[in-house]
């Protein structure tokens, strides 16, 4: 309880990070997501009910501060969070290059899923064309965030002794 | 029998979740694609607990940044920029006004009487948060309905056009951008009084659309909100004609915008608390 408590005050701080310091970054293209990088961290370490719970609402919350499309991230969070669930049994999950490649592919199928989403919804043209401007760019940096982002996140007391859930 | 239904259960329970989940996801966007404008209450909630907090963090960043800039960096220097920079942007917009008024008198004298275009009046707001994500366009601003903020009304810098308010919570509002995918404006070139929907397309750039094909449009001509719809007074600077697309076919042509406020930089904007209709002879 305690844990998801922590968890719960997590996403809300990386929320106000995201929405405040990170885009305000010079370079407007390459905001690293912090919240798929919490989303991938509670595939990691949650149980499947918590972890799910904690996706949702962190996709929910940014769902709230994001464009006019309610959902998008809630679905794409959640999606996100259960594919992590998929490999997390299959992989070495501690290793820092295997969270910055998992966070790194993650992040693409991120935005396939958005922009299928969007496609579905909206007639938008060129819709391809965020993929290369904004994808790539901020894939690679959330990839290169993503494992110092979890470090940080286990110095937090209630989850440094957080072993991977099996 | 229990006891297998819960093995069963156990063994299967994250794709039950997941079902369960996605499908929760998929019916929250499907409730809400046609309510854009609502704001549930769990919304609603949410953006006043964490405007406060948001609130402190910009004004943390910004006063430790305007520290650096301004004690350890050239002081006077930056002022007198500043102040020097904000003269140049009320003069571009004095400039594009009354340009658009010489215009109107040379073309029709009656529509002299619909050039004073009174706004109304304007409250300013900070910015207080910028879209998380990188596919919509959307800022969040520290007035809300308790200042007279509500859903609909014209958002503007000194330098033009800022979008309109989306959604609102007592101390909050969310501002749709336009240079967001789903935000249109009714607009004309100044110089040929072509019109056309200037659309966003999600990047810090609109595409003028919609314009016939024989109007007269061309590389640098300014473009202004037209009035129509209501939603924008009649004249606000939205940007200038950088490239122009017309195929040799079609009812229409189309060109690319930049656009005059710059997004990346806006710290504070002005809400059009009240417009009046403006009607066009």
């Amino acid at each position: 309880m305690k844990k998801n408590l922590s968890l719960f005050g997590l996403i809300f701080l990386s929320l106000v990070i995201q929405t405040t310091i990170v885009t305000n970054l010079p370079h407007q293209l390459a905001k690293p997501d912090l919240l798929l990088i919490l989303t991938v961290y509670f595939g990691l370490y949650s149980t499947p009910l918590a972890g799910a719970i904690l996706a949702f609402l962190s996709g929910y919350m940014m769902d709230i501060f994001s464009g006019s499309i309610f959902g998008v991230q809630t679905f794409s969070k959640t999606a996100i969070f259960f594919l992590t669930i998929l490999i997390r049994d299959r992989f070495y999950v501690r290793s820092p290059l295997f969270q910055a490649g998992t966070i790194f592919l993650f992040s693409i199928i991120e935005g396939f899923i958005i922009i299928s989403i969007l496609g579905m919804v909206s007639p938008i043209e060129n819709l391809l064309s965020p993929f290369f401007l904004f994808i790539i760019p901020r894939s690679l940096i959330t990839g290169l965030v993503g494992p110092f982002f979890i470090a940080l996140i286990k110095c937090v007391p209630p989850l440094s002794q957080g072993e991977p859930v099996k | 029998m229990v006891v297998k239904e819960i093995s069963i259960f156990r063994r299967y329970r994250v794709s039950i979740f997941a079902v369960i989940f996605l499908t929760t996801a998929l019916l929250t966007i499907s409730s809400r694609i046609n309510n854009v404008e609502r704001l549930a209450f769990i919304d609603w909630a949410l953006l006043e607990i964490m405007s406060p907090f948001q609130k402190a963090v910009t004004y943390s960043t910004d006063a430790l940044g305007n520290l650096i800039d301004s004690y350890v960096l050239l002081v006077g220097l930056k002022r007198e920029n500043v102040a020097l920079r904000r003269k140049v942007t009320e003069l571009r917009e004095e400039n594009s006004l009354l340009r658009e008024r010489a215009i109107a008198s040379e073309r029709l004298q009656n529509l002299l009487r619909f050039s004073k275009k009174v706004p109304g009046p304007i409250l300013p707001a900070q910015i207080i948060g910028i879209d998380p994500s990188s596919w919509f366009r959307t800022i969040l601003i520290d007035k809300g309905t308790k200042h007279g903020v509500e859903r609909g009304m014209a958002v503007v810098s000194p330098e033009g056009i800022v979008g309109h308010v989306l959604q609102t919570s007592p101390h909050s509002a969310k501002v749709l951008l336009i240079t967001d995918f789903n935000s249109s404006v009714d607009a004309i070139v100044q110089r040929s009084r072509a019109k056309g929907l200037v659309e966003g397309n999600g990047e810090n750039r609109c595409r003028l659309k919609y314009a016939p094909r024989a109007e007269d449009i061309q590389l640098g001509d300014r473009v202004v909100t037209s009035g129509l719809g209501g939603r924008y007074p009649k004249g606000l600077m939205v940007g200038k004609i950088s490239k122009i697309e017309k195929k040799r076919y079609g009812l229409f042509q189309q060109a690319e915008i930049i656009l005059s406020a710059n997004f990346s930089k806006l710290e504070e904007v002005f809400v059009i608390t009240e417009t009046r209709p403006i009607e066009i002879p």
